[in-house]
Formats: C-alpha cells, sequence, structure tokens
C-alpha cells in the first residue's frame, strides 16, 4: 500500500478519494479516536467519522487543489475525553491526505495561563488596594484636622446667622454676607477634603487632564503639612517653574508625592528618635532637566537615609523598613503609576543617618502630547496642530475637542518651548494662547517658525501680534474656548 | 498533587506497589513515590483514566530520577497506556517492563468489544493469543493492529 509510511507517524491521517471513500487510515487516528481500525474502516466515508463537518470536509477537498486547506478549529467527542482540533487537507495525486492536528493540550495549557494569570491580576490588584486603605487609615487623623477647622467656623457663622434670625438688629445686612461667604467656603473645603479622600480610595476610570504641577505639589503639602507641625518637622516646597503644565491623572501623582513626603517625615521622625543632631526638614523641589522635556521632583529630607545594602531592596514588592507599620507597597505603588505616566522614581541619593533624596521624573507637555497622539504619529498623515500656553484648562479644552479628529496636538508651555526638538515633528500651525508675551517670547515663536510654517498667532499685546512675519486672528482675546475650538476644526479641513 | 490524580502507595518485602487512580497530565506530582531501600517497583495502572503528552513528559523526566538498579514494572496497563508505550520512546526506561496489559478483542458472532488482559508472556511472534468470547465461547478477533499495539514487546522501545 502506497501509504504504509503513513503507519510511523504519530499524527492521525486519513487518505480518501475525492468522495471521501477511506482508501487508508493510519494507527494514531485509531487512537485518536480511541476506536478500533476496524470500527473506523466499516465508516467507509471520512464524512461518517466526522458527521459534524460533512459541509466543511466537501469545501476543504474543493479548496485543496489550490493549497492546503484548513478546517475551522471543531471540538470532537472521543470515548475518553472532548477533543479540540483542525482538519488539514491536501491532494496528492487522485487521493486526498487528511491530517488532524489535536489543539486540546495547547487550549487547555492556554486557557490555565489566562486563568492563572487572571488570578494573579486580581490578586495584585487587591494587594494595591489593601495598601491604599491602609495607607487611608494613615491619613486618616490627618484628614480629620482638615476638617476640624472648616467645621469650627462653618459652626461658629451657623451661631451667628441664629443670632441674627433671633434679633435682626444684631447684624446688618451688609455684615451678613462676609459670614455666608466664609461658612460657604469652609464648607467647600471640607467637600475638596472628602473628595479627595474618595478619588484616592476608590478605583477610578483613568483620566488624565493637563495640569500645573506646581498647584498640585502645593495641594500635597497643605495636606500633609499638619503632620509635619504636630512631629515638628519643617517641610518647604520650592519650585523652580512658574508654570510646569503636565499630562496627568492628578490624584495618581498627588498619591506618590504624599508617599514620598510621608516616607520622608517617617526618616525624620526616626532621626529624632536616634537623637540624631539638627532640625529636621523635608524639601520638596520642582525643577525641569535642562532639554526642558523633563519635570524632576525631589523630596529631600535629613532623616535616617537608607542603607547602601537595602537602596535597591526598598522598591521591593513587601519589601518595607517600618517594620509592622509598612506594607511594603508604597514605592511599588508610586513605580507602577509613574510607569503608567512614562515617568520614573528612583533614590538619587542617600547616606546614614544624613537623609535621602528620592527623584521623581514626569514628561513635560510635548513628550506627553505626542505619546498622546502616537496613533495618528504612525500614519503620517495627520495635521500637526503646536498649542503654546500657560493655562492648562485652554490644554484641555483643546485636547477634548481634538480628540476625534485626525490631528496631531502637541502642547507646551512658553517656558519649554524647545524649537529644536519640535522640528522633528509635523507641525503645520501654531496656535499661541498667552496672556502677556514679551518680546523674548517673541523670539521664541518666531525660532519655531523658522522651522515650520506659523499660521496663527494670537496674543494680548496687539502691536507685536501684528508682527507682518504672523497672521493674526481674534479669537482668544476673550478666552472664548468654543471661539479657538471652530477655528482649529476649520484649519484641519482647509488643509484637508 | 493535584485533585484529579491519586496514588496508592504500599510496601511489601523489597517492592513498593503504586496504584494510578486517575489522570497523568502536566499537574501530576510525583514527589510522593520515593523508592526508597525498594528494589523493585510497581506500577499499576488498572485506575488511570487519561494521558496527555503533559503528563508522558513528566513521567518521562520522572523515570529518569530514579535509581538505574531498580526493577520496574508496569501492571495492569489500559489501551491508553500502552499506546503511549508504543509512540513515545522513553515511557518505558531500560530498567522498566510491561508485565500484564489489556488488549481490545472483538466478538464476530454477539457484535460486542471486550477488553481482556493479557500477560506479555502470552505474546508471541506479535501475534495475539487466542481469545474466547465469555458469552458464547466462540474465538475472538483482535481488534487492533498486532504488530503495532504490540510493538512495546520488541527490544526497540
Amino acid at each position: 500500500m502506497e501509504f504504509d509510511f503513513f503507519d510511523e507517524v504519530v499524527f492521525p491521517v486519513i487518505v480518501t478519494n475525492y468522495n471521501g471513500d477511506i482508501q487508508y487510515l493510519n494507527n494514531a487516528l485509531s487512537i485518536f479516536l480511541g476506536r478500533s481500525p476496524r470500527q473506523l474502516q466499516k465508516e467507509g466515508n471520512i464524512k461518517k467519522i466526522f458527521p459534524e463537518l460533512e459541509n466543511q470536509i466537501e469545501s476543504l477537498i474543493v479548496n485543496s487543489k489550490e493549497k492546503i486547506a484548513i478546517s475551522e478549529e471543531f471540538d470532537i467527542k472521543t470515548e475518553r475525553e472532548v477533543k479540540t482540533c483542525v482538519l488539514r487537507c491536501r491532494h496528492k495525486n487522485v487521493f486526498i491526505v487528511f491530517h488532524i492536528q489535536d489543539l486540546t493540550v495547547e487550549k487547555r495549557l492556554y486557557q490555565k495561563y489566562r486563568s492563572k494569570m487572571d488570578e494573579m491580576q486580581l490578586g495584585h490588584h487587591e494587594l494595591v488596594q489593601a495598601g491604599k486603605v491602609k495607607a487611608i487609615g494613615e491619613l486618616a487623623a490627618m484628614i480629620a484636622h482638615e476638617i476640624n477647622n472648616p467645621l469650627t467656623i462653618a459652626l461658629g457663622n451657623a451661631e451667628l446667622l441664629k443670632f441674627a434670625l433671633e434679633d435682626s438688629k444684631r447684624l446688618s445686612k451688609k455684615e451678613l454676607g462676609p459670614i455666608l461667604d466664609n461658612t460657604h467656603e469652609a464648607l467647600e473645603r471640607m467637600k475638596s477634603v472628602v473628595s479627595s479622600m474618595r478619588s484616592f480610595v476608590l478605583e477610578k476610570e483613568v483620566q488624565r487632564r493637563y495640569v500645573d504641577l506646581s498647584l498640585s505639589l502645593k495641594k500635597c503639602v497643605g495636606f500633609i503639612q499638619r503632620a509635619f507641625d504636630d512631629a515638628g518637622i519643617g517641610l518647604e516646597f520650592e519650585s523652580q517653574q512658574d508654570s510646569a503644565i503636565a499630562l496627568v491623572e492628578e490624584n495618581k501623582i498627588e498619591q506618590v508625592i504624599i508617599n514620598l513626603l510621608q516616607n520622608s517625615l517617617d526618616a525624620c521622625r526616626e532621626a529624632i528618635k536616634k537623637g540624631l543632631s539638627g532640625s529636621k526638614k523635608v524639601r520638596l523641589l520642582l525643577s525641569m532637566d535642562e532639554d526642558g522635556q523633563e519635570y524632576q521632583i525631589r523630596v529631600e529630607d535629613n532623616g535616617i537615609g537608607v542603607d547602601t545594602g537595602i537602596q535597591s531592596a526598598i522598591f521591593q514588592t513587601f519589601y518595607s523598613t517600618k517594620g509592622e507599620e509598612g506594607t511594603g507597597l508604597g514605592l511599588t505603588i508610586a513605580q507602577k503609576i509613574l510607569d503608567a505616566h512614562q515617568g520614573t522614581l528612583e533614590l538619587e541619593s542617600s547616606q546614614v543617618n544624613k537623609g535621602s533624596v528620592f527623584k521623581v521624573t514626569l514628561p513635560g507637555p510635548e513628550l506627553a502630547s505626542l505619546a498622546n497622539s502616537e496613533r495618528l504619529y504612525e500614519t503620517g498623515e495627520s495635521c500637526g496642530l503646536l498649542v503654546v500656553s500657560d493655562l492648562p484648562e485652554i490644554f484641555n479644552s483643546i485636547l477634548e475637542e481634538t480628540k476625534d479628529l485626525d490631528c496631531i496636538v502637541i502642547f507646551t508651555g512658553l517656558n519649554n518651548i524647545n524649537a529644536q526638538f519640535l522640528c522633528n515633528y509635523p507641525i503645520d500651525y501654531v496656535l499661541v494662547l498667552q496672556k502677556k508675551l514679551t518680546p523674548q517670547d517673541i523670539a521664541k515663536i518666531k525660532n519655531i517658525s523658522a522651522h515650520k510654517s506659523v499660521k496663527i498667532f494670537e496674543g494680548s499685546d496687539k502691536k507685536q501680534a501684528s508682527d507682518p512675519e504672523f497672521q493674526l486672528i481674534e479669537l482668544a482675546r476673550d478666552k472664548n474656548e468654543k471661539k479657538i475650538i471652530a477655528q482649529i476644526k476649520q484649519m484641519i479641513g482647509e488643509r484637508k | 498533587m493535584n485533585q484529579r490524580t491519586q496514588f496508592d502507595i504500599s510496601t511489601s518485602a523489597d517492592e513498593l506497589l503504586v496504584k494510578i487512580d486517575g489522570v497523568i497530565d502536566e499537574d501530576i506530582n510525583f514527589t510522593q513515590i520515593v523508592p526508597g531501600s525498594s528494589k523493585r517497583l510497581v506500577f499499576d495502572f488498572q485506575k488511570c483514566t487519561l494521558i496527555n503528552s503533559c503528563g508522558i513528559r513528566e513521567w518521562i523526566q520522572f523515570l529518569q530520577k530514579l535509581p538505574k538498579t531498580l526493577a520496574i514494572e508496569y501492571v495492569n496497563c489500559p489501551q491508553i497506556i500502552i499506546e503511549q508505550v508504543n509512540m513515545v520512546k522513553g515511557f518505558i526506561s531500560e530498567n522498566a517492563k510491561v508485565k500484564t496489559f489489556y488488549a481490545p478483542y472483538f466478538c464476530e458472532t454477539c457484535d460486542k468489544e471486550y477488553t481482556v488482559l493479557l500477560d506479555a508472556s502470552q505474546i508471541k511472534n506479535m501475534k495475539a493469543p487466542e481469545v474466547r468470547c465469555q458469552a458464547d465461547q466462540y474465538v475472538m478477533d483482535f481488534d487492533a493492529i498486532p504488530g503495532q499495539y504490540f510493538h512495546f514487546l520488541t527490544t526497540d522501545k
């Protein structure tokens, strides 16, 4: 028999004629199906062996004239188990050779792998949540302080209003206004504290927005200041940036910074416990790297420092220097958050009993917006718009309105403009939205125009704005965002 | 060990008897089978219901770790084990042999299939021994290809 060589093959083979009548089948087929060769031969036709594939087999035979034809994946119930497989078919002279590819083991291993991965991800998620819940417990005392002050103010004012209602002569209408404003402000502050706490604990859909990092860091300092005051440890914030716009999930970045400040606070407390001399203080510093592409946030303290031997271990999950007090998750979570922002976290320097410096980096607005437009950049056919402003709210509006447009939008602040860097990207239009423009600012924008075709310029100083090199379009003077957006859409439409 | 497989291990004189109940797959764990000072290791496959390619690999790796001086016997091997033994080199190590195994038979008279426990010594010249149907005492047909089914009895295994 000319197909006897298939006897030695370990995968199941059936040879038929054009009608599907069995001419030969090997022992591996018998083993695969758990049926004796006698039973299989008795079936006579391959369609009887695989009745569920009757239609597919016919088309496989037809298609196999040109190339190897492959069936869809199917399940077959054997005496021992349900197997998943595909049927491959090819012509050999006047015969059709069918070969079964058994996918049962691969499929089951894949399902097991997926299931284990899901379990691990769920476990990790639960651990992260548990870490956050513990952290919120530690912050609860501080939050109580935060709420207590405005609550006292609101209660005092409510008392005054009660008196005023009882005796209208006691307080004039003019005097009541500030009391109400003051109460409203106090209640707003409480709402803000509760809202921060909620967004810290609850998982929310990722929503990145342009924010002024400088303001975010100030919020962090305000949030934790009380704990530093109570411990008699100084806390300073210094920003070398007038404006530091970054595309971030704000509460996550605040979580990172608060975690680092809390660690520094603990390191300083330990130093005091050990009797190390000198007043203890923590410094939070915001700056930009030399290329103007990356923000650097440093948390410096003169606490007990991190021993050289454990400097790499502190970033490992569940490693804690705080004994039972620590979860060993803080820095791991911080790193994860920064990874998601294309940022980094490192221990820049540390000396035992002298202190540590942790450095966080985050991409500047140009890099962040380019990463955000990656999909469009790959196509190479999109319109490029550079938006220059120091107003994050303008960025957010434009980002929202242009997200579905075929337009790469790069955002930058006047302080960040780097013409050398930007000349590598396809910018068709430059849109400047700035309250005040200095001659230096004008020079910077001209520098971009040397590389790109600047179509739009807007500034509050009409004299500067009417520079003949720029085409002035009156749209941002009244900060009417709708007009700006409409103008951008028109520009993109014209280019197309 | 996975929940789908149980080992019933017993010792007598110099022999360690391991009865395998369940499936041999990627989750099997043989660590509880320790021959110790036993000179003979007997695997009883009577209740083995399934073996897959991952299980075969685990089995071969397990055999490789056993002392070469240990005499290994397979008894009550169902058809699925014999099929794997025939297909995969290394499933029976050099110091191992199949003593008893099940073989498929078919009675044409009563049109029924049977599995019959055979002793390896009954197989001569790769031919199936004559077995009579318990129901009607007619001689049954061997219901596989003898040359392939008894391949494991040749020295090249």
